[in-house]
């Protein structure tokens, strides 16, 4: 089973992925958030695999909530799941620690695909921004 | 041997008409009629046949009789200065005319023209003139001597300055007539006329009669003696006091205009994130949350073939309008010069174009150190677009097969030439082909009170440049 938390400061996307994930019979969602700073107590609190971050958050986000998040469980995977696709922010986060990232409009598929993966130790990457990153 | 005198009235009057004839004396007598009797040297016929003397020797005598009177009243002697017959070779000159009566005739003595006297006559008209377009002239003139005393002031400065032209004259340098304050760049002005070989131009205040301190152009030209010592110096003050306060008030207007496009810009660029933002909060997160709920209900909810398909044909268009509004967003926002400079900026430009274009683009971008202030931010984007059209421009029409992008700073303006080795055209057609976006940097370079040039030759390439004022914070004076 993985344990999912999902940091999202959009109630409506927030309760649509913990709907589309509950339908994989071996995803749990195990915590939510929708600012940075819960996020951190949440990460903490909570045991997880896999921690779904947004890119832009009220408070503390991006890269400083990934290093930060990182610094108390290194054993997290975070996968980025944001609208942004500019290349040069997908690699800070990457660089930050971030085991991934997917674009907001993957499809549902390409979601868990890359869920899986970090979760199993791996890296993932949207295919659309393969081409663009370093 | 002793010489006997022989002298005989005969000979005093031959040895008189020798001498009258040496001294270019005309001697003549007319009778108390005024009709010619005898004449020392032969006259011209009068133009019209007339015997009386006032014709034949071109006199201005009117009636006789009265010339006569006029004569008698004098004591019976008169002196006259007239101008020469018409026939005469020296036409145009004069000569002093001498008239005795006695009993039964008159004596004329026409004396030879006086030339100097006609010279000094002639100069003191031309000095009158010329002194009248001096005084008049919407200039101040003056001359001085070696020493800093005047010799002429005109009129208008004298008036200007409220200052009588016998003050002026009266002092032994002309300083002490000025206030003290401004004496020393007059003394400097001078001294700098006199130090160069040639006149001078400086720019200088003067105290005028309407109480306001004059803004002049002072033209300096001095004469100088042989040893090279200053023998005299003309000076020409030109009052330029409104001509500054225009420019001045010209200056104020673009500098108002300058900031209005910089707060439109500010404005413009404010709206754009708001936009982008609203976007990407907003419209694209309700759009993942469709898709995702599109997909999820694929999922929980198997329904007949047709209407999954339908189902999934709707999630794929949402995602295509994610991505939509993804690039609307990434549009939207500002290029990279408001976050990194510049350099980087255009850099990253060019890094993007050379992807989609054969077209060789290289850059030599100066680190532009006035960065960091608001102002210096909106230059810099006003300038990036600059670029950007102008490259689009280059991309799109030139044919070139390099382009090269150069920034630079220099004294008080930022500087961005565009060349490139492509097709060139007639720049006189601009306005009338492809250019108006060409015409449209102009525009904008000169509402950031900048310029906005185009060099271009059929099949020599074309070269841009845009010059735009170094931004400065607010406040702080340019």
């Amino acid at each position: 089973m993985i344990d999912i938390i999902i940091v999202e400061d959009h109630p409506l996307v927030r309760e649509g992925l913990g709907l589309a994930l509950a339908t994989e019979g071996d995803m749990r969602i195990v915590g939510e958030a929708g600012d940075g700073k819960t996020a951190l107590e949440i990460a903490a609190q909570v045991p997880a695999h896999v921690l779904l971050l947004d890119h832009s958050l009220p408070g503390i986000s991006g890269v400083e909530l990934i290093r930060q998040i990182l610094q108390q469980k290194p054993e997290l995977a975070i996968l980025m799941l944001s609208m942004e696709s500019n290349p040069e922010i997908v690699n800070q986060m990457i660089a930050a620690g971030a085991a991934g990232y997917i674009t907001k409009g993957a499809k549902l598929d390409i979601l868990i695909e890359g869920i899986r993966n970090v979760a199993s130790g791996g890296f993932f990457v949207d295919p659309i921004l393969e081409p663009h990153l370093a | 041997m002793k010489t006997a005198c022989t002298e005989t009235p005969k000979n005093n009057i031959q040895r008189t008409n020798v001498l009258i004839k040496q001294a270019s004396i005309v001697l003549a007598h007319s009778d108390l009629l005024g009709n010619l009797l005898d004449c020392s040297t032969d006259l011209p016929e009068s133009a019209n046949g007339s015997p009386l003397i006032q014709d034949c020797l071109d006199l201005p005598i009117g009636d006789f009789a009265d010339f006569l009177t006029d004569l008698d009243s004098a004591g019976g002697s008169l002196e006259m200065l007239v101008g020469c017959s018409p026939h005469c070779e020296h036409n145009n000159s004069a000569r002093k005319v001498a008239v005795f009566r006695d009993s039964s005739r008159l004596t004329w003595v026409i004396s030879p023209q006086d030339n100097c006297q006609i010279s000094r006559s002639e100069l003191t008209r031309e000095r009158d003139k010329l002194r009248l377009i001096l005084d008049y002239a919407p200039i101040g003139i003056w001359l001085q001597n070696g020493t800093g005393k005047l010799e002429f002031v005109n009129k208008a400065f004298c008036m200007g300055m409220g200052i009588s032209e016998e003050k002026f004259l009266s002092v032994d340098h002309y300083q002490e007539v000025i206030p003290e304050e401004f004496r020393p760049i007059c003394l400097a002005s001078d001294a700098k006329a006199i130090a160069a070989d040639g006149p001078t131009v400086t720019i200088q205040q003067l105290p005028f009669s309407d109480g306001l301190v004059h803004d002049l152009e002072v033209i300096k030209a001095v004469k100088r003696n042989e040893d090279g010592s200053p023998r005299s110096l003309v000076g020409l003050a030109l009052d330029i006091t409104d001509r500054l306060r225009q420019e001045a008030a010209l200056r104020e207007v673009r500098q108002q205009l300058h900031q209005m496009v910089l707060d439109e810009e500010k404005r413009r660029l404010q709206e754009r994130r708001h936009i982008a933002q609203a976007l990407h909060d907003d419209l694209g997160q309700f759009l993942t949350a469709v898709s995702l709920g599109l997909d999820t209900l694929v999922k929980v909810h198997p329904a007949g073939a047709q209407v999954s398909a339908y189902i999934k044909n709707l999630s794929e268009l949402v995602s295509e309008a994610i991505q939509t509004t993804r690039q609307v967003t990434a549009s939207l926002r500002p290029p990279a010069a408001l976050e990194h400079g510049l350099k980087l900026a255009i850099e990253k430009l060019v890094a993007r174009l050379r992807d989609s274009t054969p077209i060789i683009i290289t850059t030599e971008i100066d680190d532009l150190s006035v960065a960091g202030t608001p102002e210096y931010e909106q230059t810099t984007l006003a300038l990036y677009r600059l670029i950007q059209e102008g490259l689009t421009n280059a991309l799109r029409h030139s044919a070139a097969k390099i382009i090269r992008i150069r920034v630079w700073h220099e004294d008080t303006m930022i500087k961005a030439q565009l060349t490139d080795d492509g097709k060139g055209f007639a720049t006189k057609e601009l306005k009338y082909s492809c250019g108006l976006g060409l015409l449209g940097l102009r525009e904008r370079a000169e509402m950031l009170g900048g310029s906005f040039s185009i060099e271009s030759t059929a099949g020599q390439g074309t070269r841009l440049l845009l010059q735009i004022p170094t931004p400065h914070p607010a406040g702080e004076q340019q």
